[in-house]
């Protein structure tokens, strides 16, 4: 895209009908919220690890 | 006694080193080659490109640590490799010219019997006139690169503090860079930051690139399980970037970057301009440029390396279509195929081919992603080159016997998105294996159930440990060895 398309954030709104930004699915605030949420976070800490150990360990 | 020459100290040819030095025996020396007396955890440099970290908390220094684990360090920068020796004798010795305090501009000759390439990249900034630190851009790709662009970003926010608006282009500055994911941290950790500071609406940020679609990252992108169907990364990379209010141009080559405005070429074969206030774009990568003599003083340059100056190894460099590619094109031994006693670790090797599809624009101008080689797959392949030299030297065995095929290895990274203890966020991605096998997963390239990505604090929170946990082991400290690659 250029300049003169339409673009997201020049128009202060991220789904601008048509723009590039309008197609792409965007998080709820549930599923936002949970990104920082302690608890969730700390158990998703302990099954990325096992995740990438298990992916050290392939090799 | 034999000599092993380790060329650099960056993350292959430091973890080479220390594998090396612990398995061999006093009657062995290891030797590194390298221009800087400090090294450098590179990942964190992102953090110190927002202000976030010092220089000095993403590097030590270098002969401290080899002094505790008796390896010679020869700060210095390699230039010539004569593999047969010259017309005054046989052995095999690299010329280096000295870059010490006390050393400056003094030359040695360091002889070796086993030689290990770990020489990284050369940031090619000339290749896009005005780009990088020296032109009209920033860059990442050092801890003073990084270092300068925190105060530009600084700049930036203090003019946006005053009611400027401000464009922040950031991305790729060539048509066939790599290591779209360092840009793409850079990018992601910016907004953050101007988020933090209050400045966000001031700000436009646009990411620019040579990926012919967001996700691509110089790896084809990956498919992942989510929500019940296999998606591709574009899908979950373009939600990132929508939900920032980041822009995107995406199958550009930067053909120029004047004081504030990039000019680039589309895939479509269009020229294009964009203007900025701050850019941070990447270079792109090619071999350090060292050069190759035989006995009799011929140069042999391009028997050991490739033309884009990365070392020839044991890959098929044949140049296939894209369509005959195949995992088994990607070299297992890292053993040079003209003198078994090179090898090439980390950036240093030549890979066979991209990993991305190569396109070429309707003008003819390559604009896809080179192959990025991350710190992960460096390391591993370094260790267990350094564990073949070492039965090699101790005459277990005659010939490499572990292998580390990036087609058959996987790689796990941790891509940041802000740094915060408890705000912040990180992608966190593995996939297996980082070459796409279509012959073993016809449909997605690779194993689905060893491929996975998702964003949230907790990534952060692993990057943290990640950075001083490799720190840590890095200055070989106790149990140095148990902390993975
Ligand atoms: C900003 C940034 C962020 C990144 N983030 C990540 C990440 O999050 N995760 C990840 O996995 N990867 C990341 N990477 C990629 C990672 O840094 C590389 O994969 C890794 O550094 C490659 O290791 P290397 O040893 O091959 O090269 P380098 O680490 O570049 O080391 C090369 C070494 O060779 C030395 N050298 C150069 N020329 C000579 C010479 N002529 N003679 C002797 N020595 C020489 C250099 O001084 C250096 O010590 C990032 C890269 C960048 C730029």
């Amino acid at each position: 895209m250029n300049d003169d398309d339409t673009s997201a954030t020049n128009s202060g709104d991220i789904r601008t009908q048509y723009g590039q930004s309008y197609y792409p699915p965007v998080p709820t605030r549930f599923t936002q919220a949970l990104r920082t949420n302690l608890l969730w976070q700390f158990l998703r800490f302990l099954v990325i690890n096992a995740r990438m150990l298990r992916m050290v360990r392939k090799h | 006694m034999a000599r092993l020459v380790i060329l650099g100290a960056g993350i292959a040819g430091h973890t080479a080193a220390l594998h090396a030095r612990r398995k061999l025996g006093r009657d062995h020396e290891v030797v590194v080659v390298s221009p800087n007396s400090k090294w450098n955890w590179i990942p964190s440099n992102i953090w110190v490109g927002v202000g976030v970290m010092t220089p000095e908390q993403v590097t030590f220094p270098l002969a401290p640590v080899y002094a505790k684990t008796g390896v010679t360090f020869v700060q210095g920068k390699a230039t010539c490799i004569h593999p047969e020796g010259d017309a005054e004798g046989a052995q095999p010795y690299v010329d280096v010219l000295l870059t010490g305090p006390d050393t400056q501009g003094q030359s040695q000759k360091v002889p070796y019997d086993w030689l290990i390439n770990a020489t990284g990249p050369k940031l090619n900034f000339d290749a896009t006139p005005g780009l990088g630190p020296n032109g009209n851009s920033l860059s990442v790709c050092t801890y003073d690169h990084a270092d300068h662009a925190a105060r530009g970003l600084d700049e930036a926010v203090a003019r946006m503090q005053k009611g400027e608006q401000q464009t922040l282009l950031i991305g790729t500055g060539h048509g066939t860079c790599t290591c779209q994911g360092a840009a793409f941290e850079y990018l992601f950790n910016v907004e953050f930051e101007l988020r933090r500071r209050g400045v966000r609406d001031k700000a436009k940020v646009i990411w620019i690139s040579n990926e012919h679609e967001l996700g691509d990252f110089g790896m084809g992108g990956m498919f992942l399980k989510r929500g019940g169907y296999i998606t591709h990364s574009r899908v979950f990379t373009e939600s990132l970037y929508t939900e920032r209010g980041v822009e995107w141009i995406t199958r550009a080559g930067v053909k120029e970057v004047g004081a504030r405005e990039v000019s680039y070429e589309t895939l479509d074969g269009e020229e294009r301009t964009q203007n900025f206030d701050f850019a941070m774009l990447l270079p792109p990568f090619r071999g350090v440029g060292l050069s190759a003599l035989d006995r009799q003083g011929d140069d042999i340059t391009t028997e050991l390396f490739a033309p884009n100056g990365f070392m020839r190894v044991d890959a098929d460099y044949s140049g296939k279509p894209f369509e005959a590619w195949s995992p088994s094109d990607w070299p297992s031994t890292y053993q040079s195929p003209k003198y078994k006693n090179i090898f090439a670790v980390g950036i240093a090797f030549a890979p066979p081919h991209a990993i991305s599809k190569p396109m070429v624009s309707a003008k003819g101008t390559p604009i896809s992603p080179t192959p990025p080689r991350t710190g992960m797959p460096s390391g591993v392949m370094a260790r267990q080159v350094a564990l073949n030299v070492v039965d090699m030297m101790q005459g277990r065995a005659t010939e490499p016997t572990r292998h580390a095929s990036m087609a058959r290895m996987g790689a796990a990274c941790i891509a940041s998105a802000g740094a915060s203890l408890f705000g912040g966020t990180a992608v966190s991605m593995t996939m297996f294996p980082i070459i796409p096998d279509f012959e073993k997963y016809p449909d997605t390239g690779r194993d689905i159930g060893y491929t996975s990505g998702e964003i949230g604090l907790a990534g952060h929170w692993l990057k943290h440990l990640l950075h001083y946990g490799f720190i840590y082991k890095a200055k070989a400290n106790p149990l140095w060895v148990v902390v993975p690659e």
